[in-house]
């Protein structure tokens, strides 16, 4: 596989991946290109015999959305605009709000009450359909926390969400 | 059930990117690919400034003149101070609050 049919293959999954774990959708795009670029980097060195290759690309998108988050997180400190504005609702993009079914809308509200590690494991689990062993693998989580971690955040949206879906 | 089955739906459903995003992306990622200088040369460069910054401080930091000095001028000085300013010599002035013994 060449690394240009790996883009189009995967670019949706990605950029869901992504997508799920930021606030907004520039975010998004940016932590997806982040993603490609190590990709792209590590490409030659993927062994299929060693692991499959979605396994492969969530491993190094997690290690990526890692370091995306912490460098977030010292960029925060040195930022003039107050964190509130900065944590505010995917309205970045008016054009690609407008885009938005009612499906994303929901989705997007559901995501809003859970942590970045929650989002992680909703979205391998349930857009990336991968196995909780697979989702262990990538994540560096025992496959019992994993199923924990799960459950608790589906309970969380029952809970948070139960009148509005 | 019919919960259950909706929270999933919506779950599933993901968000779709449009052709400008997959575009952008792609311009960004072509961007860091091309113009994107190596991590290496990043910390070289990093290391490479404080060095330099390092080196222009201590060829600008001016010794005082006392460090200049050995021990017997230091003595002589400290001699000369205590003649010049003080009537029981060097012993006399330590008692002194504006006294300097130089080392």
């Amino acid at each position: 596989m060449q690394f240009e049919e790996l883009y189009e293959t995967f670019f949706v999954r990605v950029y869901n991946y992504a997508r799920y774990r930021c606030e907004t959708d520039t975010e998004a795009e940016d932590l997806t290109a982040c993603i490609f670029e190590k990709l792209y980097r590590k490409f030659n060195s993927y062994n299929a015999d060693k692991s499959p290759i979605e396994a492969w690309i969530f491993t190094i998108a997690h290690s990526v959305t890692v370091d995306f988050s912490r460098r977030k997180k010292i960029r925060s400190w040195f930022s003039f605009t107050p964190q509130q504005e900065e944590n505010l609702p995917m309205d970045d993009n008016p054009a690609r709000t407008l885009e938005r079914t009612s499906l994303e809308e929901e989705l997007q509200a559901a995501l809003e009450v859970l942590t970045s590690q929650e989002r992680e494991l909703i979205n391998l689990h349930y857009y990336q359909r991968l196995k909780q062993t697979d989702i262990a693998a990538i994540t560096g989580l025992s496959q019992s926390n994993v199923g924990v971690l799960l459950h608790r955040a589906v309970k969380k949206l029952k809970f948070k969400l139960g009148n509005e879906l | 059930m019919k919960y259950k089955n909706k929270l999933n739906t919506v779950l599933e459903s993901g968000f779709q990117p449009s052709t400008t995003t997959k575009e952008r992306v792609r311009m960004v990622l072509e961007r860091k690919l091309t113009c994107h200088a190596p991590r290496r040369f990043q910390w070289a460069l990093a290391v490479g400034s404080l060095l330099v910054l390092l080196g222009i401080g201590l060829y600008v930091r001016q010794p005082h003149p006392v460090e200049l000095l050995g021990p017997s001028a230091l003595h002589a000085t400290n001699i000369y101070v205590a003649q010049n300013f003080g009537e029981c010599g060097p012993r006399g002035l330590e008692s002194q609050p504006d006294y300097i013994h130089f080392q």
